[in-house]
């Protein structure tokens, strides 16, 4: 029973790396303060559970969760090319907002409020993943693979360059560098992973809904990537870690079952005011919030 | 090499450009003088793509690019520097001079798979241009712990290690001490012995008059004078504008 429980937050914890670490690539990498990340994690999960429910095999599914994210991470970039600071935080928590209301309201696609029950398990070329135990595996391979090609992606020469534009970008261009060009890549490539996660995360759970793609959910995803540190993936796999696994604690609490909720909430703003007070760079991070 | 033609620019409702022409002719050193707010480094940014004029044309090589955008401009051989440096906080000095060359460094599939180590060879030539420059630090040194000196030098290194035709420079010897105020105006000779064009923005008039083989001065957003150093300098115009005479 404890093992079931412990590889549940395991998984869990995989996901939100997965998404912290995708989330760096443009907020910390880039400097693209994106606050709409959750949504492309909600783009990604509808559009796997909607197309294996139309029994298209889930390994199609799963690049297609990718894919449709990045889709909506080029129109977003391209929308908000002008762009940057609050100014863009606002416009691409905006852009959160407008896609769970379609979740919400588009209800012959997403079925609203009620969700999509019965998301299948994956079956990979004949594989069937039944298990949690086998889904972890599953997941880590998955994940494994996401942070190697993001990690070779920031620390190569085009790595350098997402750098450069989020020091200065009126710099970059004056090199001859397109700046643009890499905002709206650096979203995409942020958004493909992102939704990778959705996908994971819905054939997981097997449920979603669109209350679990709310705004709210940025926050958690947000105090990952400020305690892990900007620019630090290393940072975001540790502080996923640390951040899912710390308000489990509470369950051995004797506490009320309705107090689990805000105390988790009130857990994540503790840690992120203290961090920001005593160590605002992060555990790992190399660069200030500006 | 660039004609400037009736160019105006107005911020809000102050006219920082008034109609200026001009041309900057090949392998010649030209000197924009004029006092602050004269619109110096506006017309800058106006070349080098980052601010639209309202009206007028900017011609490079015979080629109309008022509309293009800076990183078009800059890589068809506009090169500038900047009076405010700027370098990127977090990188290396490394980083800094591999991200000059036209290596790739956008492709983004290709840098997945590229091996990670910079050639020998490359990092020579790097330390070599550290050394010709005067900046005792490694390729490794990040910009946060270079003086401003240091970052003024590294900057003006990488404008020139850019490919370019035409190099704009400025204020380039502005805020720093006097070792490295020389070490740039040597620097500056040696390239006006290889003929280099530039396009130079100073206040000191002694560096003008060393350097620049044609001057144009500039006042409240208009041309006033232009010519050789001697006759502009003296040109009651120009002192005018300079020391309200």
């Amino acid at each position: 029973m404890l093992s079931a429980y412990l590889i549940h937050i395991a998984i869990i914890i995989v996901i939100y790396a997965i998404l912290a670490v995708s989330l760096n690539v443009a907020v910390g990498y880039t400097g693209l303060l994106n606050l709409g990340h959750i949504a492309f994690f909600g783009i990604g999960a509808y559009a796997s559970a909607i197309l294996t429910k139309n029994d298209v095999p889930y390994t199609l599914a799963l690049c297609a969760s990718g894919i449709m994210a990045s889709l909506f991470g080029w129109l977003l970039a391209k929308i908000t090319a002008k762009l940057k600071g609050d100014y863009l935080a606002l416009a691409t928590l905006g852009f959160g907002f407008v896609v769970y209301a379609v979740m919400l309201n588009w209800t012959k696609l997403t079925r609203g409020p009620l969700g999509i029950p019965g998301i299948q398990k994956p079956n990979i070329f004949g594989w069937q993943i039944t298990g949690a135990g086998s889904y972890l595996i599953f997941a880590s391979v998955i994940a494994l693979f996401i942070v190697l090609i993001i990690y070779r992606i920031v620390h190569s020469r085009y790595g350098k360059l997402l750098e450069a534009v989020r020091d200065d970008a009126i710099g970059a261009q004056a090199l001859g560098k397109n700046i643009y060009h890499l905002k709206v890549q650096s979203m995409m490539i942020s958004a493909f992973f992102a939704g990778i996660a959705g996908s994971l995360y819905a054939h997981y759970i097997s449920y979603i809904d669109p209350s679990t793609f709310f705004l709210s959910d940025i926050i958690i995803i947000f105090t990952i990537v400020i305690v892990g540190g900007l620019a630090s993936l290393r940072g975001s796999i540790i502080a996923a870690i640390i951040i899912i696994a710390l308000p489990e604690l509470l369950r051995f609490i004797d506490i009320p079952s309705s107090m689990i909720g805000p105390m988790r909430q009130m857990i994540y703003a503790v840690i992120l005011i203290l961090i920001l007070m005593f160590r605002p760079r992060g555990i790992f991070g190399r660069i200030d919030l500006d | 090499m660039l004609e400037i033609q009736g160019i105006k620019k107005s911020f809000g409702g102050v006219e920082a450009i008034k109609g200026s022409n001009f041309i900057i002719e090949k392998n010649k050193i030209t000197a924009l003088i004029g006092p602050n707010g004269a619109g110096k480094t506006t017309l800058f940014d106006i070349i080098a793509g980052f601010t639209r004029p309202d009206e007028g044309r900017v011609l490079y090589e015979g080629e109309d690019i008022t509309d293009k955008e800076p990183h078009i401009i800059a890589n068809l051989g506009i090169s500038r520097t900047f009076q405010q440096v700027r370098l990127f906080k977090n990188l290396t000095i490394g980083d800094h001079l591999s991200m000059v060359e036209n290596n790739g460094d956008m492709n983004l599939i290709k840098n997945i798979f590229r091996k990670k180590k910079v050639k020998r060879v490359k990092q020579e030539t790097y330390e070599q241009v550290l050394e010709d420059f005067g900046i005792k630090q490694t390729l490794e040194t990040h910009i946060n712990d270079l003086s401003f000196g240091q970052r003024k030098l590294l900057q003006i290194a990488m404008a020139l290690q850019k490919p370019h035709k035409l190099l704009m420079l400025d204020e380039p010897v502005a805020g720093v001490n006097k070792v490295i105020q020389t070490e740039i105006e040597n620097l500056l000779l040696k390239l006006k012995e290889k003929n280099e064009t530039i396009l130079l923005i100073d206040h000191d008039i002694e560096l003008v008059h060393r350097l620049a083989d044609h001057v144009i001065a500039l006042d409240a957003g208009i041309v006033i004078c232009e010519g050789a150093p001697n006759e502009v300098l003296k040109n009651p115009k120009v002192l005018e504008a300079y020391l309200g005479e």
